[in-house]
């Protein structure tokens, strides 16, 4: 076919046209449907006589949170309300990650482990966690955890180390701020030593000494501060003060359930997929480990993982998102999260539902994002090391 | 579903690099599917748009009252061994039925939990709200409007007897189990804080949770308005190991509400709740109420009974709708004794819900 066509509609673009008239279409209508629903949410509040905005984050929050990482008090403000409920939601969700990717590797390897009771009682563990409701699993670690506990008047006591059924009490360091200057100082000191290391070390495996020299010096110098520089702070014990221990380090049974409760469920995903990432890898890998004298544990750790890794990120991802937003179910055991606070005592107070419903779904979606984030950068830096 | 049928087929010869002709012929297959469905969309708004006519109209039409009510509050609003709701805010939806549609059990009864009855009642899916809600500035000048206090209480503190607490003074330092987004979280953080004492506030999602943690002893006093407390710790299994503090540390006024705007069916359970507390102070009962209805002289009974007058026609309901209303559950004073009564397990005190001429706040309206 020789036809002679303007140089802008070539057949192909032609062939595209009515695609493109459809999609803008559609776009135009999720617009129009967008600005309908707002302009009807509004007319809708002014109706019921509900002022919508965000000044109400200024004002007195008048209610009191239990947990708080940072300064809570009389005066202060919806938002910082909302601060200490979202470093509550972080906390939690950072440690029931933790917890449950480990709890899933531990688990995955058992199941492949030559011990048939072992692997039974990995499979059954997956099993079992796996098909039970999570809030179901909530309510029964944090009602079981309160009722085998004692009274505070009966706590079991270790030392400074105080356990009842108000949490677990730890002694806890206060820095001073020199305290902390030092500690930073040292951490950087520490950091640079391993860097160097890392940096300088030759083919063999080995590092000259004059790394080793520069290394030491950067290490002793920093010991010699910690050592002469004066106090960094000091340690605050908890004490028994009318109904309950104070001071020192709390942690709470609202927070030990909620973990236990997020980090078993989602350890039986995890299991399964670090299980799948295991088994797509050839067992010759492994067989090629114990040839070249690697012992079980050292073959897994160092051949089978990390490739294992490479199949297991992207939908461990996955996973670890639906940790973060399964701690939105704090607030049926008074775990002060984002959800419990702003969704549960603020929208009440304030009426602003709104507002308070952008504000968590803004907060979920950051964090989220943030996180798949992380893991698409560590996933890439994997798979350039991986060489494939 | 069309819209995904018609742009599948044109990319398969996207593919296929296909002749231009048939496009021409597609695009306005294409033209008359797009305006298909925006005229369908425009329709479907049209829709949605709610249609408002008066809500006492609309439920003497349907023949039948939408109550939303506490889910589980013994004495109040709970469930008996057979089934049936029981308690002194059902007893209060029957006298509205029986008040505007003449029979004391066309009602639907819904138990909503806190967060959602409000809603519920501004978006319409609830005529009625008897719950257990606090009359305070920012609710009644918002969406909804209260009809008048039937319950008149504080918040207080239920305790564990064995703790050696006598007063509220002593919890200085405690842990406290309460419901969030609740009047009383406030009011507890405002009392601790006036006082300069330390607390620590569990804020569960309803009383139920509160409850069965105070219960496991994760804290040392729940706290809500007195007669909430008197009804849930009804579920504790050694209810005689706790006490509630005397003290109440705020003002509790408790009754029915409508949506803002609904003035009419507002005027019909406000006088129908009204007319309960007039029988007390008249001494009207379900047994006595159909001889006084024949021979009552007395003009201020005559009156409320729709023997003589037109009260019923003032408020848009029948002649005998405070009649009903009695009938069916008899007067304050009789549904107070047979739910909240000395006789009943939760025993409450009259106290500040006597009438006013017998040292307590409760007062009708007059009957003019």
């Amino acid at each position: 076919m020789s036809m002679r066509r303007n140089a802008l509609l070539t057949p192909k673009r032609r062939e595209q046209i009515p695609a493109l008239i459809f999609q803008v279409a559609i776009i135009l209508l999720l617009v129009w449907i967008g600005w309908k629903m707002v302009l009807n949410a509004q007319s809708n509040l002014e109706r019921l006589g509900i002022s919508a905005g965000f000044g109400f984050l200024t004002s007195d929050a008048g209610f009191d949170i239990s947990q708080k990482l940072i300064d809570f008090q009389e005066g202060s403000s919806y938002l910082q309300a909302m601060i200490a409920a979202y470093l509550n939601t972080i906390v939690l969700a950072l440690s029931g990650i933790l917890l449950c990717s480990v709890l899933g590797l531990i688990v995955a390897f058992t199941r492949f482990s030559k011990n048939p009771v072992l692997s039974l009682v990995a499979e059954l563990y997956v099993e079992t966690f796996r098909n039970i409701p999570l809030l179901l699993q909530i309510f029964f670690w944090y009602f079981g955890v309160i009722a085998s506990l004692p009274s505070v008047r009966n706590s079991h006591i270790l030392g400074s180390v105080v356990l009842n059924n108000r949490g677990l009490f730890l002694p806890a360091f206060q820095f001073t701020f020199f305290g902390v200057l030092v500690s930073a100082g040292l951490l950087i000191c520490v950091v640079a030593a391993i860097i160097i290391l890392y940096r300088k070390k030759t083919t063999y495996g080995r590092v000259d000494r004059k790394t080793w020299i520069w290394v030491l010096i950067v290490l002793s110098a920093s010991l010699a501060i910690l050592l002469f520089g004066g106090p960094l702070g000091k340690w605050e014990l908890p004490v028994l003060s009318g109904f309950t221990y104070r001071g020192g380090l709390t942690i709470r049974p609202e927070f030990v359930a909620m973990l236990a409760g997020l980090s078993v469920y989602n350890s039986t995903f995890m299991s399964e997929i670090f299980r799948s990432g295991i088994i797509s890898i050839s067992k010759g890998q492994h067989e090629a480990a114990e040839t070249v004298g690697l012992s079980g544990i050292k073959s897994n750790l160092l051949i089978v993982l990390p490739q294992a890794l490479r199949v297991a990120i992207p939908p461990a991802g996955g996973q670890l998102q639906i940790v973060i937003k399964a701690s939105s179910l704090s607030a049926a055991i008074a775990y002060p999260d984002i959800m419990s606070v702003i969704g549960g005592t603020i929208i009440t107070q304030t009426s602003q539902a709104i507002e308070c419903m952008f504000i968590i779904m803004g907060l979920f979606l950051a964090t989220n994002l943030t996180l798949t984030w992380l893991l698409n950068t560590y996933n890439g830096f994997i798979m350039r090391r991986g060489g494939r | 579903m069309t819209l995904f049928k018609i742009i599948k087929p044109s990319d398969e010869r996207l593919l296929m690099n296909s002749k231009p002709e048939i496009n021409t012929m597609k695009t306005s297959h294409l033209v008359k599917s797009i305006l298909k469905a925006l005229t369908m969309s425009l329709l479907s708004l049209g829709l949605v748009v709610q249609v408002y006519a008066d809500r006492l109209d609309d439920i003497k039409k349907r023949g039948s009252l939408i109550i939303g009510i506490a889910p589980n509050s013994p004495g109040f609003s709970s469930t008996d061994n057979q089934g049936n709701r029981v308690g002194f805010d059902i007893d209060l939806t029957k006298a509205i039925s029986a008040a505007i549609l003449g029979d004391p059990n066309k009602t639907q009864l819904r138990p909503v939990k806190g967060k959602q009855a409000f809603p519920s009642l501004r978006a319409g899916t609830l005529d009625v709200l008897v719950h257990r809600f606090t009359w305070t500035l920012s609710r009644d000048a918002g969406s909804l409007n209260y009809t008048r206090v039937m319950n008149f209480d504080g918040q207080g503190f239920l305790i564990r007897k064995d703790l050696g607490v006598k007063k509220i003074a002593d919890l200085n330092g405690a842990v406290l189990c309460v419901s969030q987004g609740s009047t009383s979280e406030m009011n507890v953080t405002d009392y601790f804080r006036k006082n300069g004492f330390t607390f620590e506030l569990l804020a569960f999602q309803n009383n139920e949770q509160a409850l069965t943690a105070y219960g496991a002893k994760r804290c040392d006093a729940m706290t809500t308005d007195s007669f909430g407390l008197a009804a849930h710790s009804q579920k504790l299994p050694d209810r005689s190991q706790h006490m509630i503090l005397p003290e109440r540390i705020s003002k509790e006024p408790i009754g029915p509400l409508v949506a803002h705007g609904e003035d009419r069916l507002g005027d019909a359970v406000r006088w129908t709740l009204n007319a309960l507390i007039a029988a007390e102070e008249m001494g009207i009962t379900q047994a006595n109420i159909d001889s006084l209805k024949k021979t009552s002289r007395n003009p201020e009974i005559k009156r409320l009974l729709g023997v003589s007058g037109n009260m019923g026609a003032k408020l848009g309901l029948s002649k005998d709708w405070s009649y009903n209303a009695i009938k069916a559950v008899g007067n304050y004073g009789e549904i107070w004794n047979r739910n909240l009564g000395p006789d009943t397990p939760l025993g409450l005190d009259r106290g500040l819900n006597a009438l006013w001429n017998e040292g307590g706040l409760m007062m009708s309206m007059p009957f003019r």
